[in-house]
């Protein structure tokens, strides 16, 4: 079981972009070559600017409560598992309800795979692959009352998407509202 | 009770089963046991239909000689009408008869022209003497001793001790 005073802490503003966390996630041996974490360019032309996309674990997984298998399970210590494979029908529902684009269907194995939070070494006291290899430390995995003395920011673990409310195990490091945020909205939302 | 219910999120919660009905169900089975056992031990009958201690030697008129053919069997209850036997009379001319009951879980076997099988479960004894010979079942079929008598009819005249397999 993972313990409830780790928590997961994802910075998008210290992400270079070295990809060593989809290297590392796809070597691990219970993902069968598959890295589970996305990294996403936020616009390729005019920033170099990525961020990497875990999945939450939300507290209501709508990917779980959209699934017609009963596949996707949560346990005890709030972390969502991968689909169950004698139970996934690969319907990709959970791909389409995920408000963060988390879960993907590989056709191959007909099975919807996503990040456990590396249930196999985090359940043992180990930091999942993503968190050891991280250069930058974007990806932290640490104890909550940790995070204060080692990130600047806030942890946000409540989001609003569209009229849906989302509640998670994750955590994203968000600046202080005192902090003026240094975004060019211009140039990151495209004028919104 | 919702779909939730039925179908919860959380690991912890599918197919749970409360502490009462976990005891209900271990008493249950534990009631089951005792009684069935209990009942075995009683009536000191083994499972296969062989022949306890308290059967008294009955002689039994099955059939004539000259109705079954050699290569053919003849089914007829014995000590009761649901003590069901099978007398075979082989290609070579020898006489055999059997209980029915398969020593493996009771399925009735029945002649394939060669030996006794058992279709439950493919089990097969040799009909000399009832030895099991493919299968599950590890022991001999219950055996009668059969008398074919100068008056042309065939007689079971008792049960035989079980020989070891």
């Amino acid at each position: 079981m993972v313990s409830a005073e780790y928590g997961f802490f994802i910075d998008p503003q210290r992400c270079i972009g070295c990809r060593s966390c989809v290297a590392s996630c796809a070597e691990c041996g219970t993902h069968r070559g598959h890295s589970m974490i996305h990294l996403d360019e936020v616009d390729r032309l005019a920033s170099t600017q990525t961020g990497p996309t875990v999945c939450m674990h939300c507290e209501d997984p709508i990917c779980a409560m959209s699934c017609p298998a009963d596949a996707i399970k949560r346990s005890e210590d709030g972390v969502v598992h991968a689909s169950q494979k004698p139970r996934c029908v690969a319907c990709q529902n959970c791909e389409l309800s995920c408000p963060f684009g988390v879960p993907v269907v590989y056709s191959g194995l007909e099975q919807m795979l996503k990040c456990d939070l590396c249930y196999d070494r985090t359940s043992l006291g180990q930091r999942p692959m993503c968190a050891t290899v991280c250069p930058s430390q974007a990806l932290l995995f640490a104890p909550r009352h940790q995070v204060a003395g080692l990130r600047a920011g806030q942890p946000l673990r409540e989001f609003q998407i569209g009229s849906l409310r989302v509640k998670t195990r994750n955590a994203i490091m968000v600046p202080d509202p005192e902090t003026p945020l240094n975004l060019d909205a211009d140039l990151l939302c495209g004028g919104f | 009770m919702t779909w939730k219910t039925l179908f919860p999120v959380d690991l912890a919660d599918e197919g749970r089963l409360s502490r009462r009905e976990f005891g209900r169900f271990l008493g249950l089975v534990a009631a089951g046991f005792t009684t069935g056992i209990g009942y075995l031990c009683l009536s000191k009958r083994p499972l296969d239909g062989a022949p306890s201690p308290a059967d008294a030697p009955a002689q039994l008129k099955v059939c004539r000689a000259e109705e079954l053919a050699p290569g053919n069997s003849f089914l007829f209850s014995y000590r009761n009408p649901q003590d069901r036997c099978i007398l075979i009379h082989t290609a070579q001319g020898q006489w055999r008869a059997y209980r029915q009951a398969c020593t493996h879980l009771g399925c009735a076997v029945r002649w394939d022209g060669k030996g006794l099988q058992c279709p439950c479960h493919n089990g097969h004894f040799e009909v000399e003497q009832g030895f099991p010979t493919q299968g599950p079942p590890t022991r001999p079929l219950s055996r009668l001793a059969v008398d074919l008598r100068d008056d042309g009819w065939v007689w079971i005249l008792c049960d035989l001790p079980r020989e070891a397999a």
